[in-house]
């Protein structure tokens, strides 16, 4: 019987049909000729005019392809391609792939959910870290060319420098330069913001008149500050809000502008409204007033309009706007000689020396303590993810394997290796474009719950700030999906697109499958070392964590309430101030269940302290250098209420106030250091005046045992205490010993307040516990993300040696039972799994133990107290993933014990 | 009486004659192409006859039209085929076809018998 079917495809070549359609008509047709023809046969024509007369049914030419025009619909592209190479759209052929890519997917639903929940978690984790490093650490600040803002460092060639400046001296430098096209300036000073509703403790920042003009910022509503609100003090009560304080305090009213607001006792006319993503110049702190420095004697009680020529008071910082073609290097040049010159004409004032440094992000000091945890962290979510790519690779390697035969075919008809490949490779990335927007999902989640877990607002401690997920986000998760995608599908396209043609149409393991089974053990046992490293991190850092935590303070923070009490905004006098205080500790030392209370002017472990110059009567300090200790300023009964033990002498009294002789307590490093040997007690410091006065012989009355001062991990320093009331301060904190848990206290301590005065702001009620708490805030949510990151590290390791187990004991259930049936025991078919186990836990281990150590001293500057090859942690991190990865074998071992020797040889 | 005008008269005569051949044939049983050009063939005693080029074509067209519809049937011992079926519409159509061509030919009969009274 003749072929029709390439005539009738011949006559059907012009139509373009869709290839099922086609094959339909052709089969159809090629039949009807058969029976024609058998027809002819059996009438009695020879075979060549029974060929004749059959073909005629066809007609001459174009008239079956005219009739079937008029009735079939035809379709303009290809079919979707095993790898035809006819034409060379490239957008035509990716949309294609992708389509195919998707229709592999859904097929698959099983694999498709585990490969997007991996990848999502690996992503998600990678796009929150790098949302928050992006807000913390990268962005630049939103303002006009930011690369051009420089932050302004005064140094000398003793060791001395600073970056805060007199205003005197910001006036001088801004006024003298010519290096920078403007010059600003600004410092905070908390407010008390009342405007006939609640009064509201707000962050606010007084600044230079042209600090908006010179950043470029233009206010979302309203107007900045005109030059002549600037130009004479206390004249010009303006202010601008932050957006933030716009709509939360008054509910962005557009009409809100010309309104007078109250700022500590004194009326402001508000004048515009900062745009929303302006925070301010420092990094971790978004101010809500900025008023003109001008308005200084307002905003900040108990600092005049002097403040503004003094030189010795330093508390603005100052940032420049190079001018066009100026380098840094020359305008450091220019300013040292600047500086120098403005240094001799008012000697111990200001610096001899200038640095500038990049003012992309504005001041950056607050945040600086995020900087190795942030580097730590997104090191090591980017394993996280690599972990999550060698999962993947694994699933698409063991897919390549089911495919083989497909893609035997492909190439046996004809489709070109790349062409394969970039099939295969436009299904990952599917599977990352998938896998990135879910992973974006998720970071909205991690993020928002890094706010809400965020340490209180003033605690002190820098936040990690809630960063929104702005397009600078969505175009690094897009790469990193893209990259990701590209890492964890290009060895599998390999791998898929050479298989052994007879092999793959025969559909068997074999050479090929045995190379795949290497390339699968290889990447686990990566993914085990990855996930070490990841792990010894996350451990060591927890393991410093629980250090820090073991810390002895040197007092009792347990069952002390401490709530700042700021006098100085609320126009009392010092005598007003000083009786005030005493009524306050009378009254809540009487409070039910409370032991004591005391005040003092600086809180331990809060990051911040004070200290003073003293003369010690027989001690010479090495190299003349004057003896600067450790100063905090306590009202009576300080001791006692924070169970700082005395070692000698004794605490302050009501009786220790202005009229008596001036008393110091020093603590046990002071001792040690200034009298060693002797007893301190009844000896002599001299403090020198402010203002270079007679200096000034106090007693010292006690001896204290260290306590940490400023943070857990600071060492011991000589430093002092001196009685409040012989150094009036009306800034304090007030604490309260309770006899049980101090919390409970915080609603009566508040009555009391309210009591004596019902407009005072009450600040940071916490406890000191808290306080000591907070101040770890920053290492607590390192160890936990890392713990967390490596927890996921674990899993996804798990998933892996899983994955890999259960396919190469699959493989082997042949062999298996072959072993079986020749009467080989239950121990040794698990030794024979096992031993592959042990294989890749044993080179995973090594590799991983040697990152581990590398990655341990990177961070060593982290860690407190843990070496960074702490043997405990990589024991404990070795035992922890042995115990998992045995774990995830001990599925597939028992389903290769349960092999029913007939069932297995008949496999395949 | 129905009245066919001129312009639909011709189609009807071009094409309907065809369709209506086809569908009357698979009015009570399926059949598949072969089969259907060989029944016009022998009813006719040869007069009218389609060739495949033609028949497969106006069958596609029918089927596309809802009136017919073709399923490919396997058989013990015989290759697979495309039977054709009549669908509801399909019948439908066959009885205004069907209607029509009595109408016609009425009237030709009419025509032409005149001129022989």
């Amino acid at each position: 019987m003749p072929d029709w079917k390439p005539e009738i495809r011949a006559r059907l070549a012009g139509l373009r049909l869709a290839p099922a359609r086609e094959y339909a008509i052709v089969e159809e047709l090629a039949q009807d000729l058969d029976d024609c023809y058998a027809d002819w046969i059996a009438r009695g024509a020879g075979e060549t005019e029974a060929h004749r007369r059959t073909l005629a049914e066809l007609s001459e030419g174009e008239w079956l392809a005219r009739q079937l025009r008029r009735v079939e619909r035809q379709t303009m592209p290809d079919p979707i391609p095993p790898g035809g190479s006819r034409r060379n759209n490239m957008i035509m052929d990716l949309w294609q792939d992708l389509r195919y890519g998707a229709r592999m997917l859904r097929n698959n639903p099983g694999f498709t959910l585990i490969a997007l929940l991996t990848l999502a978690l690996g992503i998600g984790a990678n796009t929150a870290i790098f949302s928050v490093v992006d807000r913390v650490l990268i962005r630049a600040l939103p303002v006009d060319r930011p690369e051009q803002l420089v932050n302004l460092r005064g140094y000398d060639d003793r060791g001395g420098e600073d970056t805060s400046f007199s205003h005197q001296l910001y006036t001088d430098y801004r006024d003298q330069n010519d290096v920078f096209t403007s010059l600003l300036a600004f410092g905070e000073t908390p407010l008390n913001l009342s405007d006939g509703g609640q009064p509201e403790r707000v962050m606010g920042v007084l600044v230079s008149g042209n600090f908006f003009d010179a950043l470029g910022v233009t206010p979302a509503l309203g107007r900045t500050f005109l030059p002549d609100e600037y130009a004479t003090p206390g004249t010009h009560p303006v202010a601008v809000i932050s957006h933030g304080l716009w709509r939360r305090r008054f509910g962005a009213d557009p009409a809100l502008l010309g309104r007078t607001i109250t700022l500590n006792t004194h009326s402001f006319t508000l004048i515009g409204v900062a745009p929303a993503e302006f925070q301010g110049l420092r990094r971790g702190m978004s101010p809500d007033v900025y008023a003109p420095v001008q308005m200084i004697a307002q905003a900040w009680p108990g600092r005049g309009p002097d403040t503004l020529q003094s030189r010795g008071f330093s508390w603005m910082n100052v940032m420049g706007r190079l001018k066009p073609g100026v380098s840094r290097a020359r305008a450091e040049a220019a300013m040292s000689a600047l500086s120098t010159r403005i240094e001799k004409n008012h000697p111990g004032y200001g610096w001899p020396k200038i640095a500038l440094g990049d003012g992309r992000q504005g001041e950056t000091g607050i945040v600086s303590e995020w900087r190795t945890p942030l580097h730590l962290l997104l090191g090591m979510v980017a394993l996280v993810l690599l972990i999550a790519c060698v999962n993947i690779a694994g699933l698409l390697l063991a897919r390549a394997q089911a495919r083989g035969r497909e893609m035997a075919v492909r190439l046996a008809v004809g489709a070109s290796r790349a062409r394969l490949m970039r099939q295969m490779l436009a299904e990952s990335l599917l599977l990352g474009g998938l896998g990135g927007a879910l992973g974006l999902w998720l970071a909205v989640w991690l993020n928002s719950l890094l706010a809400r877990y965020g340490p209180p607002a003033d605690s002190g401690a820098a936040p990690l700030s809630a960063a929104s997920l702005d397009g600078r986000v969505l175009l690094f998760t897009l790469a990193l999906s893209l990259l990701t995608a590209l890492l964890f599908g290009l060895v599998p396209a390999w791998q898929a697109s050479r298989p052994d043609l007879t092999m793959g149409l025969r559909e068997s393991a074999g050479a090929a499958g045995i190379a795949r089974a290497r390339m699968r053990g290889a990447l686990v046992a990566g993914q085990l070392a990855l996930s070490l490293v990841v792990l010894v991190c996350a451990g060591l850092c927890l393991r410093s964590l629980e250090k820090l935590q073991r810390i002895d303070a040197g007092f009792q923070a347990a069952g002390v309430l401490v709530m700042g009490v700021n006098l100085s905004l609320s126009g009392y006098t010092s005598e007003q101030g000083q009786r005030f205080f005493q009524t306050l500790l009378e009254r809540t030392a009487a409070l039910p269940g409370a032991e004591s209370s005391s005040l003092g002017r600086v809180v331990p472990l809060d990051n911040n302290g004070m200290r003073l110059t003293v003369n010690i009567e027989g001690y010479t300090p090495p190299d003349n250098k004057p003896l600067n200790l450790d100063l905090n300023l306590v009202g009576p009964r300080y001791c006692e209420t924070l169970k700082l033990p005395l070692l000698a002498g004794r605490d302050f009294t009501v009786a220790d106030n202005a009229a008596a002789a001036p008393v110091v307590i020093i603590n046990q490093a002071a001792a040690r250091a200034y009298w060693p040997g002797q007893n301190p007690l009844g000896k002599y410091l001299s403090l020198a005046a402010p203002g270079g006065g007679k200096p000034k012989s106090v007693e010292i009355v006690g001896i204290t045992g260290d306590s940490r001062y400023r943070s857990l991990t600071e060492s011991h320093r000589p430093g002092m205490l001196m009685p409040v009331w012989q150094h009036y301060q009306p800034d304090l904190s007030l604490y309260i010993r309770a006899a049980g848990d101090a919390a409970p206290m915080m609603d009566a301590a508040r009555r009391v307040l309210r009591e004596l005065d019902a407009n005072l702001p009450v600040t940071r009620v916490r406890t000191l516990a808290d306080q000591r708490h907070n101040s770890l805030y920053s290492r607590r949510v390192t160890a936990l993300l890392l713990a967390s990151f490596g927890g996921l590290a674990l899993l996804l390791a798990a998933l892996g040696v899983y994955g890999v187990m259960a396919w190469t004991t699959a493989q082997r259930t042949r062999e298996i039972g072959v072993r079986m049936a020749l009467g080989a025991q239950h121990t040794h078919v698990l030794a024979l799994i096992m031993r592959q186990a042990a294989w890749l836990l044993a080179a995973g281990l090594a590799l991983g133990s040697a990152g581990a150590w590398a990655a341990g001293r990177a961070i060593k500057g982290f860690l407190y107290e843990v070496s960074a090859a702490d043997p405990l942690t990589f024991l404990v991190v070795a035992a922890l993933l042995c115990g998992v990865a045995l774990l995830a074998c001990w599925a597939p071992a028992r389903r290769a014990l349960r092999v029913d020797p007939v069932t297995a040889l008949r496999h395949e | 009486m129905t009245s066919i005008n001129t312009q639909k008269f011709d189609r009807e005569l071009k094409k309907g004659g065809a369709e209506m051949l086809v569908l009357s044939l698979i009015e009570a049983r399926p059949r598949h192409g072969y089969e259907i050009r060989k029944l016009i063939e022998a009813r006719s005693d040869g007069v009218l006859k389609f060739n495949a080029a033609s028949l497969y074509p106006l069958l596609y067209r029918l089927e596309k039209r809802g009136w017919i519809v073709g399923t490919w049937v396997e058989k013990a011992g015989e290759r697979r085929r495309r039977f054709y079926k009549l669908t509801r519409d399909g019948k439908k159509a066959l009885a205004s076809q069907r209607t029509i061509w009595q109408s016609f030919v009425a009237a030709i009969n009419r025509v032409t018998g005149l001129e022989n009274a």
